[in-house]
């Protein structure tokens, strides 16, 4: 399995908001995609599954283009874990992993039962099949979106910015969670975000955006350096690995310098 | 690995049959509970039926002992297309109301609320003034009708993607004044009526009395279309809860599904409101009602409004009929006294966005 853009582009009205993005992910790789807000990493992400249609460029999986897969074809190859869900109705749990079944139509009701109980597994969320999503607190809804994408059976997995309004545990049991189940069921991983050090945890390759533009591209070696985080955030980078980490932490600082 | 109880597979699946059981079974006893309500409803009104009447004229063609032509004439032209034009125009405004609040994503939707039912009353208005005939003049009031229905829901579909419209309660607030601008209109056409101003008059209040099977008759397949297309869509009405672009990565054709469902629930508020004028509220209760009883899936939920509706229209007319006799209230005055208590309640307790049925 390969995922390989081409030159996307995509402009809202006028305004443009990606300008050429090219990159190629592998199997078995998980792909940060770093930048500023307002940087383009969201439309990035939403011309992939082409919920956004690029006006330029091409998205090919493997051979295939999805410019030319239906809508339900693409929800079964690529599945999308948004910063928030916010739901209108009281649905239960289970009830919301099950429409992660939606996209495939010719499959038996028991064997989507089989699939949408392995992804609340996943995601770690069996003990509220039965719970309403509005009694869930931010980390455990998360979780019941992950199983959602889960159940779709994907074969790429695309998050924008999933931990965003969590709190530091919450954050790393659920990119511990995702990145477990992506491994196990071999489901390429695409993760926006603006935190820097949690995507150093995860992510084998990078992509550094600025503008609508992707600025550099490449291993952690290669990306994330001072400079090319200096230049993309515009605020002073350093890159330090302190002897007891097990990564290397950025920490930004204000010009003036510590005080 | 176990989960507070809940971890295998088989004990998952018999929770979800469990689920879907409990459901069903709510389902049918709702639909007997309708099925008794219907025979209860013919025996009511200003000359009483007795059961045992209603019984033998049932078992008639097989007996051959026929009941008094009098009373047969109760039951068979006034009492029985009565009953079943309650329940049909219960079933459209309850089904319209609930693919409204999952479409637009807005637990205070429903088509008197969006103005659909106002475009439709003036719709209907305007062909009885111009006295239309499409092979009838009551096809033609029909046909009119949905057209102006659409009107109104057009232009909420239209605007409610505007990015402008974040809030509920734009939506609501354009609904409100949708139907201000139908209902202003309705006006009008009532000042030019005239002589034919006490068939117009009936739409504002709207009622049952002018039930009979014509009316019936072209009412039912309309309301039968519109519901049903309702009704092939009810996954991608669950879906749609997460908002458009959620529906859309999970596969859904948000515009393509939105548009029929607009259609279906246009065309049958249309013909309920043809042949009842209108009456609120009905749209806005049940689906609320459902959700709380038997929970948000839509292929519950959806069932649960068509029966709940019916049966709640039905209660609402034989209340109506009954209350002073001999004379007769309009059903959407009962519907307004008892309705706008509960939206008020609504607004008040959805504000707090805790959600309903917990």
């Amino acid at each position: 399995m390969r995922l390989r853009a081409v030159g996307v582009s995509f402009s809202y009205g006028s305004i443009s908001a990606l300008q050429g993005a090219s990159f190629e992910l592998a199997e078995g790789e998980i792909l940060g995609v770093l930048g500023p807000n307002g940087s383009g990493k969201t439309t990035l992400l939403r011309c992939i599954n082409h919920n956004l249609r690029s006006q330029k460029g091409t998205v090919f999986l493997d051979a295939l283009d999805i410019a030319e897969m239906d809508q339900r074809a693409v929800a079964r190859s690529f599945a999308v874990v948004p910063q928030d869900s916010t739901l209108e109705f009281p649905f239960a749990v289970s009830e919301i992993v099950q429409m992660g079944r939606y996209p495939h139509e010719a499959t038996t009701e028991e064997w989507d039962l089989t699939i949408v109980h392995g992804a609340m597994g996943d995601a770690g969320i069996l003990h509220l099949a039965r719970r309403s999503f509005f009694e869930l607190s931010g980390g455990e809804r998360q979780r019941v979106i992950i199983a959602r994408a889960l159940a779709q059976q994907p074969e790429v997995l695309l998050l924008d910015e999933p931990t965003l309004h969590l709190d530091p545990r919450a954050q790393i049991e659920i990119l511990e969670c995702v990145v477990t189940a992506a491994r196990t069921r071999g489901i390429l991983v695409v993760l926006v975000s603006h935190d820097v050090n949690l995507a150093i945890r995860y992510c084998s390759r990078f992509l550094l955006m600025k503008g609508g533009r992707i600025q550099s591209a490449g291993t952690l070696e290669q990306v994330i350096t001072a400079e090319n985080l200096s230049e993309v955030f515009g605020i002073r980078a350093v890159v330090s690995r302190p002897g007891e980490m097990p990564f290397r932490t950025v920490t930004f600082l204000p010009d003036s310098g510590v005080r | 690995m176990s989960y507070g109880g809940v971890s295998s597979l088989q004990e998952f699946r018999r929770n979800v049959a469990k689920r879907e059981l409990l459901r069903s079974v709510l389902l049918v006893v709702l639909a007997v509970c309708l099925a008794a309500a219907m025979v209860g409803a013919t025996l009511v009104g200003p000359s009483r039926v007795h059961v045992r009447q209603l019984v033998r004229l049932l078992q008639s063609p097989v007996t051959g002992t026929d009941i008094p032509a009098q009373d047969r004439r109760i039951i068979v032209q006034v009492r029985i297309p009565r009953v079943l034009m309650a329940v049909c125009v219960g079933c459209a405004l309850a089904a319209s109301g609930t693919a409204m609040q999952a479409m637009f994503r807005n637990p205070l939707a429903s088509p008197q609320v969006l103005g659909v039912s106002s475009g439709a009353a003036f719709g209907a208005a305007l062909a009885i003034l111009l006295g239309l005939r499409i092979v009838s003049q009551l096809s033609a009031t029909v046909f009119s009708a949905f057209c102006f229905a659409l009107v109104p829901a057009g232009v909420v579909y239209a605007l409610a993607g505007h990015p402008r419209m974040t809030s509920r309660a734009s939506l609501i607030l354009l609904g409100v004044a949708l139907s201000a601008f139908f209902s202003g209109l309705v006006s009008f056409v009532l000042y030019l009526a005239d002589e034919r101003l006490q068939s117009v008059v009936f739409w504002l209040m709207g009622g049952l009395w002018h039930s009979d099977w014509t009316r019936l008759g072209f009412a039912a397949p309309f309301v039968a279309t519109g519901v049903i297309l309702l009704f092939l869509f009810t996954d991608e009405m669950d879906i749609l809860a997460f908002g458009d672009r959620s529906a859309r990565d999970l596969g859904v054709p948000v515009e393509r599904v939105k548009k029929i469902l607009l259609v279906g629930a246009a065309l049958a508020t249309a013909a309920a409101v043809s042949v009842a004028g209108v009456i609120g509220f009905v749209g806005l209760v049940v689906p609320h009602i459902g959700r709380i009883l038997i929970g948000a899936n839509h292929r519950y939920l959806l069932p649960f409004s068509c029966l709940a509706g019916g049966l709640l229209l039905l209660g609402v007319d034989v209340l109506c009929r009954s209350l002073i006799q001999p004379l007769e209230i309009p059903a959407g005055i009962v519907t307004a006294l008892f309705g706008a208590p509960f939206f008020a309640a609504l607004l008040l307790t959805k504000g707090a966005r805790t959600g309903w049925a917990q």
